[in-house]
């Protein structure tokens, strides 16, 4: 060994010298061989160790603390290093953790003293909230108050820690915070509601009811308040009772100072003096006068419970949230929990039950609990683009402000940063301003040739000239601010650059983020004016709920991206008379001519992580859309992408859940084998009305030097034709956009290399995004002549007077008053019969004070008993990555679609790896075990409802025979939910009279169909037409 | 939550050769530990800001370096380390070395550790399973401290041309 190596040896070992330690310091600092030697030796070294575990890794830490019951609070008492060394970990595992999140939030908090502002989060629904209505999806509920929930619909609340409540209609309650070792509780004086604990640790939750107290050991469970039947027993009389059903896990019920526990499958009626009765759980196979029959449960093929016919008592009371109700309420299809008398036989009162609306619950967005504010500054000749590295600059930042209106003084504002910002004299030398990307922090004294914005002192930033493309940026962090006090903000600050240097731009961010660090909402602002001593000056305005008002944003936004567009060559996005051709129906849409009145336009954009570079800058399509068709309803933008991801797995995701969405515009953007985007066209063209523009993809690094490539129509990079990829677009009436070869055309004119128009090897930089969007924004236009009709595939039925065409008939049976094109009727048993064409019809009405109920029948049965569902995305926990096959590994590992089978039962259904060679088991919450797959195989479930598509299973295995690898590995765990997607009954009932859309039946075989609309008497129902829709295959 | 998956997913590749990093500039076990937990969560913290363009790697390892540098400069307590411009040359050369992900060097090691000779193995287990120092290793074997020394510089050339003849072939389809 040579002394270095020897040098090395000693001091990897702790035990160099001073001298030996100075001698090696210089050696490194000095000689590469000597680094990469000692580089080379530390790797092995931990390597080794973490071989033989004497590092505990983060992987170990992460896992651990999924399996941790609880977290315990500090003492007040200042924690040993090796005690912060193991909070920090837990503040890590905190922030990386989903699954975990009981134990890590509440860890996580022993750092972060401010509290959630709010209570919890109001996902659907309406409620009143101390008598004044709030309906805004989103919004932050505040503790204390009474919430009642709106007649109609039941409201999903999302509360802290990954507590899901579905209140029903009429229920009224009260959010209360943390007292006597409960963390968060629910007081509920009237009604009832589900609750689905995922993720609150033991004994954290309860809800109180008058009846007693229900404390959550860990589970989901229904809890009903009731007053008793008029006739029930002596004790019970004249005392409200309370339902619990523990759908699995476990609960505490405190009622009458006795204790119950109950388990998954429990259902009790419990009185206040802690009384206990059994209550039956299920859905009515039929009910008459007198009987009322449950039916039976399967599972495994096997009856586990056969169907069970109870006597209603004569005056059995019936409640929907916690309303009184008559028999006729309860129909069949209906899930009910019946309390049941002594005799086990005898119903005294009969609850129906809200489903759980697992979709919004499984895309909720989390609680924020900080804020982030961002201020950057774009100096004269920087670029975005990775071959263009700049040189150091110095940026500085004054005047810097954020405030907060204060509703409850008249919108008087708060400041939340400054005033010592404001008033020019920046805080603690740039201290309490962190910085990405910066050598250097500094305050600055003005000069004459330097003036402040305002004060005497401003901020300097000196940027780091190695930080290549992003712009370093100074970050503010706060705490999240009283929501309940006010939520209108403005944010406001000044930059400059060094006077040789110059600026072209300044922008501002706010950002809030959970807990998790994840973005729940975040506003942009740009320059707005330039003062006259050259201070470039920003401003965001912005309401938390509303977003930038329209007067204030449109402005900013529009300066924003004619600045944007500036940077670049001028490019020609006037549409060509061919443009559009496809987009018959979105066109239509735009111009006010076809689409449901007061439903936004959505657009879907699917693909790999490229789609989600175009989805993140989607306002160029909104742009276009706006400016070519300025009476175009709102626009929703959502988003799908996973790293790399092909058509051959995307096609997944549109049949999984995006369909499920009623898109009105898909845009995928991807490669893959052209077979599965076949595939994947003919599914959207089944199911879907949606028009789809599929643009050619863009030049890639490796195509960089290949000039010859560019143009050639027979690849894409891909080992695919694009002749055959616009063939196909073309077979399914898809707006083809033939983005490579005009991207090549473009680079050819500017005398520049597909490099230009990327950040990466792979992905396209601002230049390149831009570039795309104008190919396909040149298709917004509204074309000579459309390959369809957009009547062909959406259509409004009206029944005053009752339509009658060649794929459509109404038929009105009763006395409906058919008046200002509407057909009215206050009367039971009267009828409107419709045919139609298609695979999916709506109603469209009037919702009224004093509104009635139809009930709703397809083709002869209940609506809600109907074979139609859709299925939620397939969520993955825990986070699975591909752990032995090497690549780029996305985080959407697994399976991308299942398909249904027959039978089906609502309910959520869980894939557990059972091996690390790809085997699994699949539980469904209602069906239970139903059966064993592997990964690499075609898999049908026992019972038939699920069938799950290796080719849709994405890094399932790779290898040859003898040299397997798998994605996978023993615990990944894969949850979806199945829904119905049809409701069997409609009520028109509301505070005033408004226009009412609901969806009747959707996702039916393309066809014939007949629907049927049968009042209940109970109200004036007002119906004005039916929306059909029609997928153009079949 | 993908931003979650995809750090961990990039974390936990990284995760060795940043320990690795940490642990061959500055000698306190303690110390290291800190300084990995602390560059973490920075990482974690700052993650929207990270370019993929860059290897995760070299973008943790320069994290880590100005954590380790602040700490040393804040800390008249900190433990000694190396000096700014000696990490510099550490953080280079691990940076010129970017390769195969731990993961996969660890399932090569693994095979590497079962062809040792059994001699080796035990020296191996000795120093990094039972943690014995050079030191106790040379009294209890009743060896001089620089054969101690030579041994395991012999055994870590072993390993290190095992794993990457293993990695080589996996890669190009031989055995």
């Amino acid at each position: 060994m040579n002394d270095v190596g020897l040098l090395i040896e000693r001091f990897l070992a702790g035990v160099a010298t001073a001298e030996e330690h100075e001698q090696l310091d210089r050696l490194l600092a000095t000689d590469p061989r000597a680094a990469e030697l000692l580089a080379r030796h530390a790797r092995l070294d931990a390597l080794l160790r973490s071989h033989f575990r004497t590092e505990r890794r983060v992987e170990e830490v992460v896992l651990a603390e999924r399996g941790r019951a609880g977290a315990k609070g500090t003492d007040g008492t200042t924690p040993s290093p090796a005690v912060r060394r193991v909070r920090r970990w837990l503040v890590l595992a905190a922030a990386l953790s989903v699954a975990v999140a009981a134990t890590a939030l509440v860890t996580l908090r022993w750092g972060h003293d401010e509290p959630v502002a709010a209570a919890g989060q109001l996902l659907s629904g309406h409620l009143e909230i101390a008598g004044k209505p709030a309906d805004s999806e989103g919004m932050l509920l505040p503790n204390d108050k009474p919430i009642v929930v709106a007649a109609g619909a039941p409201a999903l609340i999302r509360l802290a820690d990954g507590l899901h409540a579905e209140l029903e209609p009429g229920t009224h309650a009260v959010l209360r915070g943390p007292s006597d070792g409960i963390r968060q509780a629910i007081e509920l004086t009237r009604g009832g509601g589900t609750f689905v604990v995922e993720r609150a640790a033991r004994g954290e939750f309860q809800v109180r009811t008058p009846a007693g107290r229900v404390t959550v050991l860990g589970t989901q469970f229904s809890v009903n308040v009731l007053f008793p039947p008029r006739t029930g027993e002596a004790q019970m009389r004249a005392k409200s009772m309370v339902l619990v059903a523990v759908i699995s896990g476990l609960v505490q019920v405190d009622v009458g100072g006795v204790v119950h526990r109950l388990t998954g499958g429990d259902s009790y009626v419990f009185g206040e003096e802690g009384e206990k009765r059994p209550m039956a759980r299920g859905v009515v196979e039929m009910i008459d006068a007198g009987k009322i029959t449950l039916a039976g449960r399967k599972k495994e093929g096997q009856v586990v419970t056969p169907a069970k016919t109870y006597t209603l008592a004569p005056d059995a009371k019936v409640a929907i949230g916690g309303q009184a109700k008559t028999r006729a309420d309860v129909h069949v299809g209906a899930q009910v929990q019946l309390a049941l008398a002594d005799d086990q036989q005898t119903v005294t009162a009969m609850m129906l039950l809200a489903p759980l609306a697992v979709l919004h619950a499984a895309d909720a967005p989390p609680l924020p609990t900080s804020m982030e504010i961002w201020l950057q500054g774009f100096p004269k000749g920087a670029s975005n683009e990775a071959e263009a590295p700049r040189e150091a600059w110095t940026l500085y930042f004054d005047d810097v402000r954020l405030t907060q209106a204060i509703d409850a003084e008249g919108g008087k504002s708060t400041i939340l940063i400054g005033p010592e910002a404001a008033n020019g004299d920046f805080e603690s030398d740039g201290h309490a301003l962190n910085s990405y990307l910066v050598r250097q922090v500094k305050t600055v004294e003005a000069t004459d040739a330097l003036p402040a914005a305002s004060g005497k002192r401003f901020v300097g930033m000196v940027a780091d000239p190695n930080a290549r493309r992003h712009f370093p940026r100074a970050i503010k962090y706060l705490g999240m601010p009283d929501l309940n006090r006010g939520r209108y903000f403005v944010l406001t600050a000044k930059a400059r650059a060094k006077e040789t240097e110059g600026m072209v731009g300044a922008s501002v961010s706010v950002s809030f983020r959970a807990d998790s660090r994840e973005e729940v909402k975040a506003y942009h602002g740009s320059r707005v004016a330039v003062t006259p001593d050259g201070w470039v000056e920003v401003r965001l305005e912005f309401d938390y709920d509303r977003g930038i008002p329209e007067a204030v944003g449109a402005r900013e936004r529009l300066a924003g991206l004619n600045a944007e567009r500036a940077k670049y060559p001028p490019y020609d996005i006037t549409p060509r008379p061919d443009d559009g051709k496809n987009l018959a129906l979105s066109v239509a849409k735009w111009e006010g001519r076809a689409g449901i009145p007061g439903e936004p336009f959505r657009v879907w954009i699917v693909g790999a992580s490229w789609a989600g570079a175009l989805a993140g800058q989607s306002h160029w399509l909104e742009k276009a859309i706006r400016e070519r068709f300025p009476n175009t309803p709102p626009i929703e933008f959502k988003s799908h992408s996973g790293s790399g991801c092909p058509w051959n797995y995307a096609r997944g995701w549109v049949s999984q859940f995006v369909l499920a969405d009623s898109p009105d515009l898909i845009l995928i953007y991807t490669h893959g084998d052209l077979p599965m985007l076949d595939v994947m066209l003919a599914d959207i063209r089944r199911h879907s009305t949606a028009d789809v523009i599929i643009p050619s993809h863009h030049l890639m690094g490796h195509e960089d030097q290949d000039p010859r490539r560019w143009l050639d129509w027979f690849q894409a990079g891909h080992g695919f034709s694009v002749i055959e990829q616009e063939k196909l677009a073309e077979k399914h009436g898809v707006e083809f956009v033939r983005n490579r070869h005009e991207l090549a055309d473009y680079l050819t004119g500017i005398g520049k290399t597909p490099k230009a128009l990327l950040g990466d090897s792979a992905h396209q930089n601002g230049h390149g995004i831009l570039r795309t969007w104008d190919n396909i924004v040149r298709h917004i236009a509204k074309p000579a002549a459309f390959s369809y009709a957009p009547e062909s595939r959406e259509r409004r039925v009206p029944v005053s007077p009752a339509t009658e065409t060649a794929t459509e008939s109404v038929a009105l049976t009763g006395g409906w008053k058919m008046q200002d094109g509407v057909a009215r009727t206050g009367a039971k048993g009267e009828r409107i019969k419709v045919t139609f064409t298609g695979n999916r019809i709506d109603l469209l009405g009037r919702s009224l004070a004093g509104g009635g109920k139809v009930r709703v029948l397809i083709d002869g049965q209940p609506a809600d008993a109907a074979p139609v569902f859709f299925t939620t995305p397939i969520k993955n926990e825990p986070i699975a990555f591909p752990w032995k096959i090497p690549g780029p590994g996305p985080g959407d590992v697994g399976p991308h679609a299942v398909t249904l089978g027959e039978n089906i039962v609502p309910q959520t259904w869980t894939i557990t790896l059972t091996s690390e060679t790809g085997d699994y088991r699949l539980d469904g919450s209602e069906t239970g075990p139903d059966g064993e797959g592997n990964s690499t195989k075609l898999f049908t479930s026992r019972s038939g409802q699920i069938r799950i598509d290796p080719l849709l299973w994405r890094y399932n295995r790779e290898g040859q025979e003898g040299d397997y690898r798998y994605g996978n590995r023993t615990g990944d765990k894969y949850s979806f939910a199945v829904y119905r997607c049809a409701v069997g009954q409609v009520s028109f009932a509301a505070a005033g009279t408004a226009p009412l859309h609901q969806p009747l039946v959707q996702n039916l075989p393309n066809g014939e169909h007949t629907l049927e609309i049968v009042s209940q008497g109970d109200g004036d129902v007002v119906i004005e037409s039916f929306y059909v829709f029609q997928p153009p295959e079949k | 939550v993908s931003d979650q998956n995809e750090f961990l997913r990039l974390l936990l590749a990284a995760e060795t050769d940043l320990r690795a990093f940490v642990r061959s500039v500055l000698r306190d076990s303690a110390a290291v530990d800190d300084v990995f937990q602390e560059t973490a969560l920075v990482l974690w913290q700052r993650f929207a800001e990270y370019d993929p363009a860059r290897p995760f790697g070299a973008w943790a390892r320069g994290v880590a370096a100005r954590k380790l540098l602040q700490r040393r400069d804040r800390e008249s307590r900190f433990p000694r380390t190396l000096s700014p411009e000696a990490i510099q040359g550490v953080c280079e050369a691990f940076d010129r070395m970017e390769g195969p992900i731990a993961s996969r060097r660890q399932e090569a090691l693994e095979e590497c550790l079962a062809r040792l000779p059994e001699k080796s193995r035990e020296l191996i287990q000795s120093r990094y399973r039972d943690e014995r120092t050079p030191q106790q290793i040379a009294h209890e074997t009743g060896r001089t401290l620089a054969a101690v020394y030579q041994m395991l510089s012999r055994v870590r050339s072993l390993l290190e041309d095992c794993i990457r003849q293993r990695l080589k072939a996996w890669d190009g389809g031989g055995t």
